[in-house]
């Protein structure tokens, strides 16, 4: 499904001296593949995400999706096949236009867009069907800018688009760290459930530990750019927070150097 | 009495053959957020392409439709130098307004092109049978609503969509696989058509193309479009471009007034100035600036009213 081979990505300081964002960076990834993302700050969590979306080229290596080869390809080039939803709820949606213009540009994810009707009759009653089963009454607000949804509903709306037109690739990047805890939960259940329904694989950044063994069926700790762990289920299913520490450590050869990764599972 | 009910006609006329431009400035203004100055110089093209073929005996009407297809790859110019080779947006609009100035004295072979002897489509107009009392202000809102049309509905096709998510949310439409560079090459290219096809009218309408008639252009529509905000809110892409019609007719109306109370034409570009500035300080100070803010505004305020 996904194939990483290799990446290499250095970001150039203004003092000059790079800083290696991802170091052979290898991954595999099948159908129905639910990976969960940990690791601190700076670890190159998101520059995975934005290296397969395509967001800026690799210095080397392989992005393989479907046994297609996208390392060259520009971003608008890869959506076809790749949803994305974003941490900050306002970067998944058009605020200025309406909630089924949102939806029918999901629509049309890396399709031509021609010059007939942006929304037709029955985009409509499809897209009141799909908002319906997110139960937040959006299916009656057809017409309204998005800009007047609350944080939640925004984001739920961004996560029904990314996967509107059933991409291949779900790139969750912490697209529940902005929301407040309860929606926070709200939304995490609406992903696991669209998830479900869908066959597609999905990467999730998560800082939260205990998120991030609880979902999904696969988790991978990412360390100064590289991937440091890698479990999947069924050992990971027995996995304890304190576990996957541990095995950080066994892995590093260091004693957490990042006590940022423990307080952040304090504050969960 | 019928003299001011004349003037009040020709503000009429003005405004509308003025709001074709006033549509180009929102389109890029405010459907792609890009700050386009490259209006400066396609609306003297527009006029100088139109003058050129008249004067050359070309039908009146063909004439005044390759002024928007140049205007179109005008505005495709800039578009390009932004995207492409990252030029800033304001930097790629001066750089091609800059151009056309030269290219603008190559169509027309020298500065100014009367076009009193020539066929226009207004005598068009008045060929048809038309009272030529009436023939601009007929054909202008005929142009003006056939405009409207046309952009309201492009707006709404899914290129429209993918095209005003660009100007609003760059990031997204690019992950649901749009090419952003190829929307705004294209929307600013469309935004000068327009821009371009005013300039071939108002050249027809005032009986003259001119080198400079393009000077202050981009603030004139800006004015318009924020006058037209301020009348009508833009809460639907049919209530902007409406609003920029009528901001445009509006701004028409304060310049003859302007001018009834004594300025010169040559104050204009400043009265014009002034409006835009006491226009967007008072944006500022309803987004909450803060004392220092309200207090410009309030000079900015009393400088307008004169």
């Amino acid at each position: 499904m996904l194939e990483l081979r290799s990446l290499y990505k250095k970001f150039q300081s203004s003092a000059g001296n790079g800083r290696m964002a991802l170091k052979d960076v290898s991954l595999s990834l099948q159908p129905n593949d639910f990976v969960t993302v940990i690791g601190s700050n700076g670890a190159g969590k998101s520059t995975l995400l934005n290296a397969i979306a395509g967001v800026f080229p690799v210095d080397s290596g392989q992005v393989v999706i479907d046994g297609q080869d996208v390392t060259y390809l520009p971003e608008y080039r890869r959506a076809s096949v790749i949803g994305r939803v974003f941490q900050d709820p306002m970067q998944g949606t058009a605020g200025s236009m309406s909630i089924e213009e949102n939806m029918a540009m999901a629509l049309k994810r890396g399709l031509r867009r021609g010059l007939s009707k942006g929304v037709s009759a029955k985009d409509r009653d499809y897209f009141r069907q799909q908002l319906s089963s997110l139960g937040l009454g959006l299916e009656d607000r057809l017409l309204e800018p998005v800009k007047l949804l609350s944080g939640g509903q925004r984001q739920a709306l961004a996560l029904l688009m990314a996967t509107l037109s059933k991409p291949k690739l779900l790139l969750l990047d912490e697209h529940t760290a902005a929301l407040d805890p309860r929606t926070a939960q709200e939304i995490q259940e609406l992903t696991c459930d669209i998830v479900r329904r869908g066959s597609l694989s999905v990467l999730m950044v998560t800082h939260n530990l205990r998120l991030a063994l609880a979902v999904g069926t696969r988790t991978i700790m990412m360390h100064e750019g590289e991937i440091v762990l890698d479990v999947s289920d069924p050992e990971r299913s027995e996995m304890t927070v304190s576990d996957l520490l541990e095995r950080f450590h066994d892995a590093k050869g260091e004693r957490l150097s990042d006590d940022r990764i423990l307080l952040e599972v304090c504050t969960y | 009495m019928s003299s001011a009910l004349g003037a009040m006609f020709r503000v009429l006329e003005q405004g509308l053959v003025y709001a074709v431009m006033a549509v180009g400035v929102y389109f890029t203004s405010r459907v792609l957020d890009f700050p386009d100055l490259t209006v400066d110089g396609s609306f003297p093209m527009g006029a100088a392409i139109a003058g050129r073929l008249l004067i050359g005996g070309v039908n009146p009407l063909i004439a005044t439709l390759c002024a928007p297809v140049a205007g179109f790859f005008a505005g495709a110019a800039t578009g390009a130098l932004n995207t492409k080779l990252r030029i800033s947006n304001l930097l790629a609009g001066i750089l091609t307004m800059t151009a056309l100035y030269s290219v603008n004295l190559r169509i027309m072979g020298r500065s100014n092109l009367p076009l009193l002897r020539t066929g226009t489509v207004l005598t068009v107009m008045e060929d048809m049978g038309i009272s030529p009392k009436l023939s601009a202000f007929l054909l202008f809102c005929i142009v003006i609503v056939i405009l409207k049309l046309m952009v309201d509905t492009f707006l709404r096709t899914e290129f429209g969509l993918a095209l005003r998510a660009t100007g609003d949310n760059e990031l997204m439409i690019r992950s649901l696989g749009v090419n952003t560079d190829s929307m705004k090459i294209v929307g600013i290219g469309i935004a000068n058509a327009q821009v371009a096809l005013s300039g071939a009218l108002v050249a027809q309408y005032q009986g003259f193309a001119d080198i400079g008639m393009g000077v202050g252009t981009v603030v004139a529509g800006l004015a318009s479009v924020i006058i037209g905000e301020a009348i009508i809110p833009p809460k639907s892409v049919g209530m902007g471009t409406l609003g920029a019609i009528i901001g445009s007719v509006a701004y028409r109306l304060c310049v003859f007034l302007a001018l009834r109370l004594g300025f010169a034409p040559t104050d204009l570009k400043l009265v014009t100035a002034l409006l835009v500035i006491a226009a967007l300080s008072g944006k500022s100070i309803k987004s909450g600036i803060g004392a220092e803010g309200r207090k410009a505004s309030r000079h900015a305020g009393t400088e307008i009213s004169v």
